[in-house]
């Protein structure tokens, strides 16, 4: 068996809320291995989000470990932290975050350059990407100037620039049509399965997330992992903890 | 390039979405440059009004002046002390001088005016001050022999020649206040001189009070038989002035006490650097008020470019580069604004001096036009509070933008 490259224990995570907190995680575990892809499913506001900042670094928790390919990301300083998560983590989000005044090419040379790349070898290897996956004709187009698919697909280019080990996906197809939603799932899925890294795609794609190696639902704080029928007709019914 | 510095100018470059930002941005850029600008044109102002004065008072002054120790008391031999300043390295010439208090009258203006007479030996004065140049009518070398009327010569300031009403060729009479004893009563010392010359130094205190007159008149006027009031002298390096005159001090002894130029008009010298700091602070206003504007469009910014500082979050920027970013816009905008606003600033002095743009009335100023000089080491000032305003307008504004929290900044709306 793989060594998993995400390993979570424990996590707890809680919001204020007026003079509450709001208990969103509740003793979370979660491991993924190399190259497998989990579909983390559940209801608005169920913390999918939330797990997703806390696997990739973004925010912490307020109680239990999270290890990204062996390194205890709790304990890493801010600075050491971004760098890690520079190198390892990559990040597709439902609204696409790519910056505006930049062209597609420069978006997805960015996470090179953040890293101290030089400009050329940078440009060159998002232009590769970005060939990869379709866009070549759209590179020095600026996102306003690139239909969603398209916006979306750049953002995919742009995490896998920085070669992560880590894929995190926050509903990368909740604003698509179902034709490219299908097109941006396969790209994610092809892209990822090449380079090998352990993805999460967070996602209320029912037909997507049962395409996926494994599906949990997030649920009451805890992920738990869909049986066959239930995985098979849908994540309605309770679901079994790990 | 740096992602940091890659980012930064495409935001300042980019045509925004919010065009309230870019309009403060240019006014904040605008704000820069109108400041460097302003506050180079004043100094070359300041500097040009000061180095005119400075040249006028130069050229008017010997650099040294030695008087006798003892107030009042006139040096009995010139001779010794004009050989003992010209073995001093560094002095050029020297020079005995008579000055004198009295009353100078004409027939047109009996009542008279007040002057100061300065008894020179022209050949020498002309090593010592710049009096020879500044003849603006007749001919200074009559001053050694006598005019046509058998009078000896006399050379008056142009204002003070104003106020008498005489030209060259026209008598004046000058009343000492020491009495002379008649066999009928006592009478002020007196004697009648032909205008022969006007002199415009271009410094209306000199212009308006002296009266120039041979070495030997002055001394036979005042009864010194050979003495004379003070001993002037001219350096060959303004610069080593203090330590020439100490030098000078040291060799002349106890007797005699040498002033230099810059310690007799100390006052008037401080005025001037004063009024110079005082104007470049009043103006240098505008560069605070820049720095404000780079404030706030850096603040505009970090608010409107929220959703991009998550999205480098999460592609790994680290907080401190996030702060970067933002310190960059500002100090681009300070170095553009300065970079701008100093062209300017030259350009518009080197115009407002080549063509004398802003006239002076000759009558009220001693120069026709506002001179504007410009130095380097005032410019160079002026670029680097410039850009360390600039620097420091940068600081809250990143400092916040490097403390947003990634989630917060992904979710902003």
């Amino acid at each position: 068996m793989n060594e998993p490259i995400i390993r979570t224990q424990q996590l707890f995570k809680s919001f204020p809320s007026g003079d509450r907190r709001l208990q969103v995680l509740r003793g979370l575990s979660l491991e993924v291995e190399r190259g497998e892809m989990v579909a983390v499913v559940g209801e608005s506001g169920a913390g999918k989000s939330t797990l997703l900042h806390l696997l990739g670094g973004l925010d912490r928790p307020d109680s239990g470990t999270i290890l990204l390919s062996g390194r205890e990301m709790g304990t890493l300083p801010p600075e050491e932290r971004a760098r890690f998560r520079n190198r390892e983590v990559g990040y597709v989000f439902q609204f696409h975050h790519l910056l505006p005044e930049f062209t597609a090419e420069e978006n997805v040379a960015l996470p090179c350059l953040i890293r101290r790349e030089p400009m050329e070898p940078a440009r060159r290897k998002a232009r590769q990407l970005l060939e990869e996956l379709g866009l070549g004709d759209r590179l020095l187009h600026r996102p306003p100037e690139l239909s969603g698919g398209e916006q979306q697909r750049v953002a995919l280019a742009r995490s896998l620039a920085g070669d992560p080990s880590v894929l995190l996906a926050d509903e990368p197809t909740g604003n698509l049509d179902l034709h490219t939603s299908e097109l941006v799932f396969t790209l994610i899925r092809k892209s990822a399965c090449r380079r090998g890294a352990a993805t999460v795609l967070v996602t209320h794609n029912e037909r997507l997330a049962s395409r996926c190696d494994r599906v949990c639902v997030l649920e009451e704080g805890v992920l738990c992992t869909l049986s066959g029928s239930r995985y098979k007709f849908g994540w309605e019914s309770p679901a079994v903890k790990l | 390039m740096s992602y940091e510095l890659f980012i930064a100018l495409r935001y300042l470059t980019a045509k925004r979405k919010q065009t309230f930002v870019s309009v403060i941005s240019l006014i904040s850029i605008l704000g820069v440059i109108v400041g460097v600008a302003a506050l180079i044109i004043a100094l070359a102002l300041m500097t040009g009004f000061q180095q005119d004065i400075r040249e006028k008072i130069l050229g008017a002054n010997a650099h040294l002046t030695v008087f006798g120790a003892w107030p009042g008391k006139p040096i009995q031999d010139p001779e010794a002390v004009v050989r003992t300043l010209r073995s001093v390295p560094g002095i050029a010439a020297a020079s005995p001088v008579v000055l004198l208090k009295g009353l100078m009258v004409s027939d047109l203006v009996p009542g008279g005016t007040g002057v100061i007479l300065k008894g020179i030996r022209l050949a020498e004065e002309r090593r010592v001050t710049d009096l020879a140049e500044k003849v603006s009518s007749g001919d200074l070398t009559a001053l050694s022999h006598e005019g046509e009327s058998s009078l000896p010569g006399i050379a008056l300031g142009k204002d003070l020649a104003a106020t008498l009403d005489v030209a060259p060729g026209d008598r004046v009479r000058v009343v000492l206040p020491q009495l002379q004893m008649t066999p009928f009563l006592p009478v002020p010392r007196s004697r009648p001189f032909q205008v022969v010359a006007i002199v415009d130094s271009g410094f209306y205190d000199y212009d308006s009070t002296r009266g120039y007159i041979d070495l030997r008149e002055a001394q036979s006027l005042a009864s010194l038989e050979g003495a004379v009031t003070v001993v002037e002298a001219r350096l060959s390096q303004l610069s080593r002035l203090k330590e020439v005159g100490e030098e000078a001090q040291r060799r002349l002894g106890k007797d005699y006490l040498v002033n230099d130029l810059v310690a007799m008009n100390r006052t008037f010298f401080s005025a001037l650097n004063l009024e110079k700091l005082l104007m470049s602070i009043a103006v240098g206003l505008i560069v605070l008020v820049a720095a404000l504007n780079i404030i706030t469009v850096l603040i505009l910014m970090v608010m409107e470019k929220m959703r991009d500082i998550g999205a480098l979050l999460a592609m790994g920027v680290p907080p401190a580069g996030i702060s970067r970013i933002f310190m960059a816009q500002g100090i681009l905008i300070g170095l553009f604004g300065t970079a701008v606003g100093c062209l300017l600033g030259l350009g518009l002095c080197w115009w407002l001096d080549a063509y004398q743009v802003v006239k002076l009335p000759v009558e009220v100023y001693y120069i026709p036009y506002v001179p504007f000089k410009i130095r380097g080491v005032d410019v160079m000032g002026v670029c680097l509070v410039s850009l360390i305003a600039a620097f420091l307008a940068t600081l809250y504004p990143s400092r916040q933008a490097g403390r947003l929290d990634p989630v917060e900044a992904l979710r902003y709306e």
